[in-house]
Formats: structure tokens, sequence, C-alpha cells
């Protein structure tokens, strides 16, 4: 009987992970084969003309920060330097307790103005608006605290002017040309494009001067090292083959561009979820769909954001924590779209996909753990076939992570030492020992606080500043 | 059974990831070896390449590698240079059959090839490669096309102009918009070719050949541009011929445009404020001055910001305004008060002060 029990068992876990490694194989396929197409193109699209033309749509940057007097002035410089035709940047003072708003001021002789703002998505009350001295393009906005970054990025989308929107952190490089390589989507499809994404990069390690990325190298850190892995990992291999597909469900709050009108119809960012950027994701394409208009989410990989990993186990978790919370919200939001052919690939393949393996992933790898644990009490634990499973699991992990490493040489190839890249491929395979097992446990703990009813916060995590190399 | 399939399966995953990091290494070694032969070959080649574009030395033969690497150092010295040396680099590549291998490979199956051929007519600015490209402005890729009409406006032949301005209407709005910035490119000769298409039946044609005009800033166009602003039942056709008009600033439209500031579609009039603005001409204080009531935001903006743009009378228009009972009005005259005050204060304008 137990035989037969544990014969199920071991069948189904099988099964669960022979379909999940599917999925992930034919992500990174279609990933592969579609970003040498973009890369391809990008090649012939001749950059210098593009930045100089007059047809290119300008762009309002919005920049929320609380408590960012580290970065925010080396933040806005960067941008000030990006190569775009035209576009404005909007700073929103989330209220912040330290000298965020004394550093700007300082830097780009801030003064008091009227400009009159269209309040055309909800946000709490804007204390005042500045404009700068120096920098014409430049607004900055405050307002108290509260509601989170969706808030602060609604106050700057009631402050902006141009009809593109791109959401950027504070403590995010945004590399030279990311604006004008993220742009493509828009000006290849410019009634259907609503939202393109670029990818995010891990900053820990790398060399910076003047807010600019300046030596690629891969982070000393190890939990760092293993979350560039991660990103390469979910940018490379899976989000450009979801865009493919027509069903990209998160662009990343660190950068995304937004057709602003499109956002604004929505009712801009949610402020009543953890994961904002998915959130305004999934009510786009619910939205849209429901309206039967034509439109579409671009993920292209090579514009470049860098942003600062989590380098304590502590801010990993809280960050972890925030993300899982942030999915487990959404999708039960808008979990009238999970298989419904109206939605299309999006309802009946990656909302479904989200549901098995990203919610109930954590569920049944912690399940696992426990069964095996028990197992080995009672004493009806087949050891071999456990071991061979954990290493089928390990070798696909691995597989899977040098493969996006290889694509990100083969494709992007931004120039890491040898050096850099081997210690990322031994990363690889550290990962399966224990990291990987780590997020599961922390996102099955998420899952039941949210069961509970548990209330989660932003948190925050420590700063070091672009100046710390 | 189960056991050997898994046994299988995470061995050839192994080996993937093994053979995975041996390709990195490869790749890496390959590509740093064929730099410092490509850098080998034009250290060997500078002198004679370089004799040839100064003093039409003849070059000596040459193997197939040392002539791609010829043919890649002249397309560089042709992208700087003009006059006499062009033309003798351009007769070399026509002599030695390079223009006629990219013409032949524009009929290529791969659609990168042809992409790539016609990337390579643009740089070596053949006559000859004139009408293969206007051939390849009707190709099924529209990654072909956008190149060849890029390559078509670097050769700026004027029959090419014809060809490029149809093109404003490409299925593809990223191939149209593309050959929009090259028409911009190549100026004023090609206005009487746009002129033709404004007044044709394809009306996204039209109304991008509209905004090039605007963008090309030749007055010639003022008169047809004026006429659409007048007459043209398309509201996205006025909207954007009242704006190429502000581009050109021509004093000849401001009947015309103070006209378009009663238009009843709102993008029509928010730009016509835009463009009265950038006349520059204070007789047009009093008619923004009556707009700034209109009931469209962008209209009440864009009159506000051109206030400001007409000098004295214009500031002292809205030092009136700021005083306005309505609030919406008082604020935006304030906020371009206060950026007209910070652009004299660092020498942009001369200054319009605000006396209380």
């Amino acid at each position: 009987m137990s035989t037969t029990f544990l014969f199920i068992v071991s069948a189904c876990f099988l099964g669960y992970f022979l379909l999940l490694d599917l999925c992930y194989a034919l992500l990174f396929m279609i990933s592969f084969l579609e970003s040498g197409r973009h890369m391809r193109r990008v090649a012939f699209g001749d950059r210098r003309k593009m930045i100089t033309s007059p047809f290119v749509p300008p762009i309002s940057i919005i920049i929320p920060a609380y408590n960012e007097e580290e970065c925010i002035v080396d933040s806005v410089d960067a941008l000030r330097l990006l190569e775009y035709s035209q576009f404005e940047i909007v700073v929103v003072d989330d209220g912040s307790t330290d000298r965020t708003l004394a550093r700007l001021t300082e830097a780009y002789q801030l003064t008091v103005s009227h400009q009159p703002l269209r309040m055309r998505v909800p946000c709490q009350p804007i204390e005042r608006v500045f404009t700068s001295q120096r920098i014409p393009n430049l607004v900055v906005l405050t307002k108290q605290n509260g509601n989170g970054k969706s808030d602060a990025v609604n106050a700057g989308i009631n402050a902006s002017r141009y009809p593109l929107l791109c959401v950027s952190d504070a403590d995010a490089v945004l590399e030279k040309d990311a604006l004008e390589r993220v742009v493509r989507p828009f000006l290849e499809r410019p009634r259907e494009t609503i939202a393109a994404a670029g990818i995010v990069r891990i900053v820990n390690g790398c060399s910076i001067r003047s807010g600019r990325v300046t030596e690629v190298r891969a982070p000393r850190n190890p939990l760092a090292a293993l979350q560039t892995l991660e990103y390469l990992r979910a940018f490379l291999a899976s989000r450009t083959a979801w865009s493919r597909l027509g069903a990209l469900f998160l662009v990343s709050g660190a950068f995304g561009l937004f057709r602003t009108d499109a956002v604004v119809e929505v009712g801009g960012f949610s402020t009543t979820t953890l994961g904002e950027d998915l959130e305004l994701i999934l009510h786009l394409h619910h939205h849209f769909r429901e309206q039967r208009r034509h439109y579409r989410v671009v993920f292209i990989p090579d514009p470049v954001v860098w942003t600062e990993a989590p380098e304590t186990f502590a801010a990993l978790r809280n960050q972890r924590d925030r993300w899982h919370r942030g999915l487990l919200e959404c999708l039960w939001r808008y979990r009238d779209m999970t298989l419904r052919p109206r939605y299309g690939l999006l309802g009946c393949v990656a909302l479904p996909y989200l549901w098995l393996f990203e919610v109930g992933g954590p569920l049944v790898e912690t399940l696992g753990y426990a069964i095996v644990l028990v197992s080995a009490i009672v004493g009806v634990l087949n050891a071999p076939f456990l071991l061979l499973f954990v290493l089928l699991a390990m070798a696909f992990g691995v597989a899977l992570s040098l493969s996006a490493l290889l694509m990100d040489e083969v494709r992007l190839g931004r120039g890491q030492p040898v050096r850099d890249v081997a210690m990322l491929a031994c990363y690889a395979v550290l990962e399966n020992l224990g990291y990987r097992q780590l997020l599961a446990i922390w996102r099955f703990a998420v899952t039941v606080q949210v069961l509970r009813g548990k209330k989660g916060s932003w948190g925050a995590m420590p700063r070091r500043g672009f100046q710390q190399d | 059974m189960t056991q050997q399939l898994l046994i299988f399966c995470t061995v050839a995953l192994f080996a993937w990831s093994f053979g995975l990091v041996v390709f990195t290494v490869a790749m890496r070694a390959i590509t740093a070896w064929r730099r410092r032969r490509w850098q080998r070959g034009e250290d060997t080649w500078r002198s004679p390449v370089e004799a040839f574009v100064l003093n039409d030395t003849p070059l000596p033969a040459s193997s197939r590698s040392g002539r791609r690497v010829i043919r890649e150092m002249l397309l560089r010295y042709l992208a700087v240079l003009h006059g006499e040396e062009a033309k003798r680099i351009v007769a070399y590549l026509e002599g030695s059959g390079s223009v006629a291998a990219a013409v032949q490979q524009l009929r290529a199956r791969n659609r990168w090839r042809r992409v790539a051929a016609a990337s390579q007519l643009g740089r070596m600015r053949s006559q000859l490669a004139v009408q293969p490209l206007i051939t390849a402005l009707h190709d099924e890729s529209e990654d072909v096309r956008t190149v060849a009409a890029r390559s078509l406006a670097a050769i700026g032949r004027p029959e090419a102009v014809h060809a490029l301005a149809t093109a404003l209407g490409d299925q593809s709005r990223w191939t149209a918009s593309r050959v929009a910035a090259d028409l911009v490119e190549m100026g004023s000769f090609a206005v009487p070719t746009l002129l033709e298409i404004v007044g044709g039946e394809k009306k996204e044609a039209a109304v991008s050949a509209v905004r090039v005009l605007g963008e090309i800033r030749d007055p010639r166009a003022v008169p047809s541009l004026a006429e659409i602003l007048q007459r043209s039942g398309d509201l996205n056709m006025r909207a954007q011929a009242a704006r190429a008009l502000g581009k050109i600033a021509s004093l000849q439209a401001t009947e015309r445009l103070r006209t378009a500031l009663t238009d009843d579609a709102w993008q029509v009039r928010a730009q016509a404020a835009t463009a009265l603005g950038a006349l520059g001409d204070p007789k047009n204080v009093d008619i923004l001055t009556a707009a700034i009531a209109d009931h469209s935001w962008w209209v009440r903006r864009n009159c506000a910001e051109a206030l400001g743009r007409l000098g004295t009378a214009g500031g002292q228009a809205l030092l009136l305004l700021s005083t306005s009972p309505d609030r919406y009005v008082r604020d935006r005259c304030l906020a371009v008060l206060e950026e007209l005050e910070a652009a004299a204060d660092t020498g942009r304008q001369p200054a319009v002060r605000r006396t209380s």
C-alpha cells in the first residue's frame, strides 16, 4: 500500500518537474531565436539618426524618490546625459525624511513653481512643484509619504506632459542609449504599442563613474552573483519569449516605457498592491482585451538599466517577500482572466503558468522536502530515486543558467572578463545547493502568511549610492 | 526503465552544460583571433590605401581577405571625404566589382543578406546603386525597405526623391517614419515632390509629408500648408499643417493660423496657438490672450507658452493674466513667467520681471 502511494507521489513530482522543465526549455528556445532577430534589426538600425530624428516621440521620465539622498543627484545627472532628442525628468519626493529635497535644491537651484498640474490619475495631494533655474526639463514634486511607490508615480504622471512615460527608480542607472532603444517598438507600431520593457541588470561589482557603468564585472558578493544569474534567466530566457507570444505579463518597475494615455485610461498605478508593476500590465491587458482593441506589450533585450541587488539575507528576504506577495495579490485580483480564451495566450498559457509554477512551485517544492523527511524517518525512502531526481533537477538548473549566460555572451556581448563568466558558471552549480531551496521556503512562508490574511509592506533596502567603486 | 531514462537525461544535461562552457571559451578565442587578424590586415594595407585615396596611386593586387580589408577601409574614408577623393573611391568600388556584388546580393533569398547589401550600397554612394535600391523599396521585408531608403537618402540623388516620398505611405509605420527622417536630411530639394504627395490620395503619406515639410522649414511649402489648414476635412492633416507652419515660422501664414484658433478641433487650435507663438509677431498677443480662455487644457497651455515667446508685449499680457480669476490661467501664466525669469537669469532670454 505504502509502496504504491510512494510510487504515485514520485510520479506526480516527476511529472510536475518535467512539465516545468519543458516550459523553461521552450521559453528559452523562443527567446534565443527572437533575441537574435531583434539584435540583427538593431545592428542595421543606425542609432545616430534615430537620436537626432525629429520624429521620435518625447518622453517624461518619472523617478519616485523616498530617502534617496545618497544617490538622487547622481541619478538625475545621469538621466540628463541620456542620448535622446527630447525628454523631461519628473522627480517625485515621496515625503522623504532625509535630505533628498535639500540635495536636489542645492544641486539644481530649485524654486517653487506655480505650474498647474493635470490631475489625470488619483494620487495623494501634491504639496509643492519645483522647477530648476539651471535645467529647463527638470520638475520636482513633493508629497506626503503614503501608498508606496505607485502613488508617487501617479503624482509624476499628473505633472508629465509628454505622450510617453518612462518609469524608473532613483537608484537605477539607465544606460545612455536605453531610451533610444526602448522607444523602438513605439516607432515600429505606434498605434498598438502601449508598453515596452528593457532588461534589468545587477550593478553590484561594476565600476560606475558619473552615474554611468564604465566596466561590467560580476558581483563579488555571492548573494548578488546568484541574483545576477536569476535576472539573466528571468529576462533573457523567459520574458523575450513571453513578449514574442504576445503574453508578456510584467514590465519591471525599475525600467518601463508606457504610452501615457493608456496608463491614464486604466487609472494609473494601483496603490493597493505591492506588485504595482505586475498589476499595471495585467490591468492594461484586461482593459484592452475587454474593449477588443489591438495592442501589444513588448520586451526587448538590449535597453539596459542597472540596479543594486540586496547583499544580505534580510534585505533579499524582504525583497522576495514583497515580490511574491505582489504576485499573489495580482493573480487573485485578475483571476477571471485565467483560462479564458478571450485573453489570448496570456489567459490560456501565461497566467496558468504563473499559477502552476510561480505560485505552486514553492508549495510543491516545500511539500517535497517534507515528504522526503517523513519518508526517511518512516524508513520508506527510495534513496537511489531521490538522488537521481535531485541530480536531474540540478543538471537542468545548471543547463538553463549556463544557456542564459551564453545567450548573454552571444546576443548582447557585454564584454565581461572570462574570469567573471567562469565565476558565474560556478555559481550556476552552487545555486542549486541551498539558495534555490531557501527561496522556495521563503515564498512558501509568504503564501501561508497571505492565506492567513497578514499584510505586507515595502520595507527598506540599504543603499550604497552610485560612487561605489 | 524510468531510472535509465532519468540517468540519460541527467548525463545529457550535464554534457550540454559542459558543451556550453567549451563553446563560450572557443567563441571568445575565435573572436579575439579574428580581431587580431583584421588588425594585421589593416596595418598591412594602411599605407597603400592612403596613397590611393590621397594621390591616386594604384592599389596592388590582393587576396580575397585583403580586398575585404581594403573595401572596409575605403568605406570608412568615404564616410568623411567629399570631392575628388570620394569620387576616386566610388570609382574604385565600382571598378572592383564591389557595387555589382552588393547589387546582386539585393536579390538574395535571405533577408538579412539583402539588408546587409542595401546598407553597403548606401555606404558606397554609387549612382549605379540608385535604381536597384529604388526597386528594393518594394521588398517584402520592412527591414530591407527601411535600409534601402536610408541608403538612397545617403546617396542623395534627385531621381530617388520621388521613390522615397512615395515610401512615406509604406504599410510599415517603422519604415515610413525612417523614410520621413531621411527626407528631412535630404532637405529643400525634396520639397516639390513632397508637395505632390501632400495633394495625393494616400492619407498616411500625405500626413507624413506635411510633417516632413515642417521639419525641412522651406517657405515654398507655406501656401500649400495654409491651404490644407483652411480646407482639409481631415483633423490630423489640419493639426499637422498648423504645426508645420509654426516650424517654418513664416509671417505669410499669420491670418490662416489666427483663423485656425477657432477651429472645431482642439488639436488644431492647440497647434495653431503654438505656431502663432513661433511666429514671434507681437500683433498676435490679443488673439492669444482671448484664446487662453479656451475650454481645452492643451489650447490654454499652448496659448500661455506662445505668449511667453512674444517678447515684451507677450510678457505684459502674461502679467495681466497672472491676476486672472481663473485659477488655471493664473497659475499657467505665472509658471511661464517663472520660466522666462529663469531663462533671463541664465542669459537665455531677455527679462520680463514681475513687479509683485
